[in-house]
């Protein structure tokens, strides 16, 4: 007694979608777990895809690139990223005040921690917006910083607008390096 | 001018680099690649829960990785993904005691609809007793046979069948013209 399907119940049944995208955040979350397990290397420049690339790319950069990741820095702060709207974000400011009702020391410092890297990170950016090309290694180190810090915003508060948009930025800095290394792997010849 | 495509590098090929040297780069490949067909499937396994389906998504990345020396490559890597993906979620519907015995499962009916209550198959896919939900979604969406139901669950050929018409009966009802 199979009862087998009708054509309509199949035809439904096949129309549902197989692939579903959970989201770049979960890729972190998971990246970060298996690094913690020490089932993957821990990269000089860690973060999205991309950006992992960047620690295998010649030292000497091209200016453009530089300035790409200045750029970057700025679409970051256009884009409200600022030490203000962090603390001023209400899940952060919850997580926050959570963390220090529960008084748990261990957390709470890694808060402030995650706070003078955030400061940190802007002066660096801030420093680097105003310099030559050859400021190029200072901008990822600001940016690697930066990162990580948003990733323990993440970590704290995972449905943070805030610090999701700025992981979002990372991804859009990422894809602007992808083009370029793309670029230089397709082999013309005349 | 001619253009050069860029060969895709294998699963195999990124899994070697990631179990022997930790490759953070192949890992991305790889977890990009496999990751959305994961994620539904898990997703449905475990009846819609979001928050759960990405914690078993990321147990069974932690898992494949550490165990990506063992695996044979006598089967395809997103088949073993998947049935480690498909195990995590039934123990965590198992620990939290919405899989109950596939025979006793059957007996079971499912939630009467109200009079104008109507549901979508995906929502009746997610209000199945668990068990026969994973019967109907391992035949009727991913196309496993029931032999192969029957290994990856651990029952027999009669039970995977019996499951599926009860499966597919509870979901005519919730999908049924409201009373």
């Amino acid at each position: 007694m199979m009862d087998e399907l009708t054509a309509a119940e199949r035809q439904a049944l096949d129309a549902l979608p197989r692939e579903s995208d959970p989201g770049q955040l979960l890729e972190e979350r998971t990246v970060r777990a298996l690094r913690e397990q020490g089932l993957l290397a821990t990269a000089r420049v860690s973060g999205t895809r991309d950006v992992s690339a960047a620690h295998v790319a010649p030292q000497s950069r091209p200016w453009w690139r530089s300035a790409a990741a200045i750029a970057a820095g700025i679409a970051l702060f256009a884009g409200g990223m600022s030490i203000g709207q962090v603390l001023g974000s209400r899940q952060t400011a919850e997580a926050f005040q959570t963390v220090f009702e529960d008084g748990d020391v261990q957390l709470a410092s890694q808060v402030q921690r995650t706070g003078s890297e955030y400061v940190a990170s802007l002066v660096a950016l801030t420093a680097a917006n105003g310099a030559t090309a050859d400021s190029g290694q200072a901008v990822e180190v600001a940016l690697t910083a930066l990162w990580a810090a948003a990733n323990e915003i993440v970590r704290l508060a995972p449905d943070d607008p805030l610090a999701a948009r700025i992981l979002q930025g990372f991804q859009a800095r990422a894809q602007v390096m992808n083009r370029y290394e793309a670029s230089n792997q397709l082999l013309v010849e005349f | 001018m001619r253009a050069q495509a860029v060969v895709p590098t294998t699963d195999r090929v990124l899994a070697e680099r990631v179990a022997n040297s930790g490759d953070e780069t192949a890992f991305r490949e790889l977890y990009g690649r496999h990751t959305p067909r994961l994620y539904q499937f898990v997703l449905r396994v475990l009846g819609g829960d979001e928050a759960e389906a990405e914690d078993v998504v990321q147990e069974t990345w932690i898992r494949a990785t550490a165990n990506l020396g063992s695996f044979r490559w006598e089967a395809r890597f997103e088949t073993w993904l998947t049935g480690i993906g498909l195990n995590l979620s039934r123990n965590r519907l198992r620990r939290s005691g919405r899989l109950e015995a596939l025979h006793d499962e059957g007996r079971r009916g499912v939630e009467p609809r109200g009079r104008d209550e109507r549901i979508d198959l995906e929502r009746a896919i997610a209000l199945l007793p668990a068990g026969c939900r994973t019967v109907l979604i391992l035949h009727d969406l991913e196309g496993f046979k029931h032999s192969e139901i029957a290994e990856k669950l651990g029952v027999t050929e009669g039970t995977s069948k019996s499951q599926l018409w009860s499966a597919r009966r509870h979901m005519r009802q919730l999908l049924g013209p409201a009373a």
